[in-house]
């Protein structure tokens, strides 16, 4: 089944410019890996960056530049001798996942913990680390597993939200979104989501802003998984 | 031959002039050079083809670097590290996916990127330097008649067909890297306008290159 759910134009036209925030762009990259649609748009849009690159007159360069160039040659393994750069496996609880390459690499740089860590009943998850330094202090990167028919209860964001799914599927408002969708939301859009039946829902969740509970329900769980 | 370009003078708030290039693209014969010599390079460590490369592109390399607010002296260090991927990495160039130029923005772009959030020395940045690696490319829209060889000509053209307000933000964006939020305000326009006028523009180009492609095919 592909991906229903996709980016749109000037928030994928931010993450090829390289203008999206860290997380956004974890979460958008994870989303076009398994997008065939999203990543031939992606492509044809680097296109278009990549004529406004051809169009330009250059800069000029330090002087000896391209003596430099050549001579950092040296120093280089020959060109046929470097390969694709290696993707890290992913940690053994999570193999099942079937997790996209950009997020097995930010896990693979972050050093996640070895199992899941219980939120709240039925929500477990793992940390991603993101370079705070990276223009978002407050944000919160994890990949988190939903029991199936869990609820999320309804709530606001203090900051963008990108969820992109990996495993099973998350329902709001009679919309499913299963293996490789994305959802992108925004302070002021209030939400609430359930885990689908059948298997637990993996997905990367990224939030920029603090999650604003709008139910007693919510604010305990809230409360509960700050414990 | 050099590309020829048309400077539009686009009123910028301040009074300030923002000058965005519409590049038209003359260059076909370079272009199919540039895969030759990356080939060079992949198979046989061509040093002569890398020198060849590095005056054509390191100059637009640093260009865009520096747009992108990097000081003059990182930008040098930083169209090293962008040459030496090229020459590390030639093997990955895939000449049916897209430009070399293309290709070597997103080097630049996510050399920049690994600089600035992390701060990196030399040799570990060039580790983490993602590059793009060859996919396979379905045919079928117009997106896939941007990234075809005989569609890339067109896509310069048709770039420079666009209004200027829409080819400033896009301009905005992949040239000096600002997020649409930044672009709103340093143009004094509401975030919502920044958006559809880059909604518009891709709409538009993905049009022009639909029909391209439709007569491209009779």
């Amino acid at each position: 089944m592909t991906p229903q759910h996709h980016v749109p134009d000037d928030a994928l036209a931010e993450f090829t410019a390289g203008a999206a925030s860290e997380p956004a762009a974890l979460a958008i990259a994870c989303h076009v890996a398994l997008c065939a649609t999203c990543s031939v748009r992606a492509q044809a849009l680097e296109a278009v960056a990549g004529n406004m690159l051809d169009a330009q007159a250059g800069a000029e360069l330090a002087p000896g530049a391209l003596e430099l160039a050549l001579g950092r040659l040296d120093a280089a393994p020959e060109p046929k001798d470097v390969a694709a750069a290696p993707v890290p496996a992913a940690p053994a609880f999570l193999a099942g996942a079937a997790l996209p390459r950009p997020l097995l690499r930010a896990l693979g740089a972050s050093k996640p913990a070895a199992d899941w860590r219980t939120v709240v009943p039925g929500v477990r998850a793992v940390d991603v680390a993101i370079d705070a330094s990276a223009g978002a202090p407050d944000a919160t990167v994890r990949v988190i597993s939903f029991k199936p028919g869990v609820t999320i209860p309804l709530h606001d964001h203090g900051g963008p939200e990108h969820i992109v799914v990996f495993t099973g599927a998350l329902e709001e408002e009679g919309r499913r979104f299963a293996r490789g969708d994305i959802s992108i939301r925004g302070s002021g859009d209030r939400h609430q989501q359930r885990a689908a039946a059948g298997e637990p829902c993996i997905a990367l969740v990224v939030n920029e802003g603090k999650l604003q509970p709008l139910t007693l329900r919510g604010r305990l769980l809230l409360a509960l998984s700050r414990q | 031959m050099p590309g020829v370009i048309i400077y539009l003078a686009a009123r910028a708030p301040g009074g300030g002039r923002v000058s965005v290039p519409r590049g038209v693209d003359d260059r076909a014969e370079e272009r199919a050079d540039d895969a030759a010599l990356m080939t060079a390079i992949a198979e046989r460590a061509d040093r002569a083809a890398f020198a060849r490369l590095f005056q054509a592109y390191a100059p637009k390399v640093k260009a865009h670097l520096v747009a992108r607010g990097a000081a003059s002296g990182v930008a040098d260090e930083l169209v090293q590290d962008v040459m030496l991927v090229v020459w590390r990495k030639a093997a990955l160039f895939d000449a049916a996916r897209g430009s070399l130029a293309t290709w070597l923005y997103t080097i630049s772009r996510n050399c920049l990127l690994n600089h600035v959030r992390h701060d990196v020395r030399l040799e570990r940045r060039l580790d983490i330097v993602d590059v793009p690696e060859p996919a396979p490319v379905a045919l079928g829209d117009s997106e896939d008649a941007m990234l075809a060889a005989a569609g890339r000509r067109k896509l310069a053209a048709t770039i420079a067909k666009l209004p200027a307000e829409q080819l400033e933000v896009l301009h905005r964006a992949y040239w000096r890297g600002q997020t649409m939020q930044e672009c709103a305000d340093e143009q004094g326009i509401p975030l919502g306008t920044v958006k559809t006028r880059v909604r518009l523009a891709l709409g538009r180009l993905r049009e022009l290159m639909q029909d391209t492609r439709g007569r491209s095919d009779e």
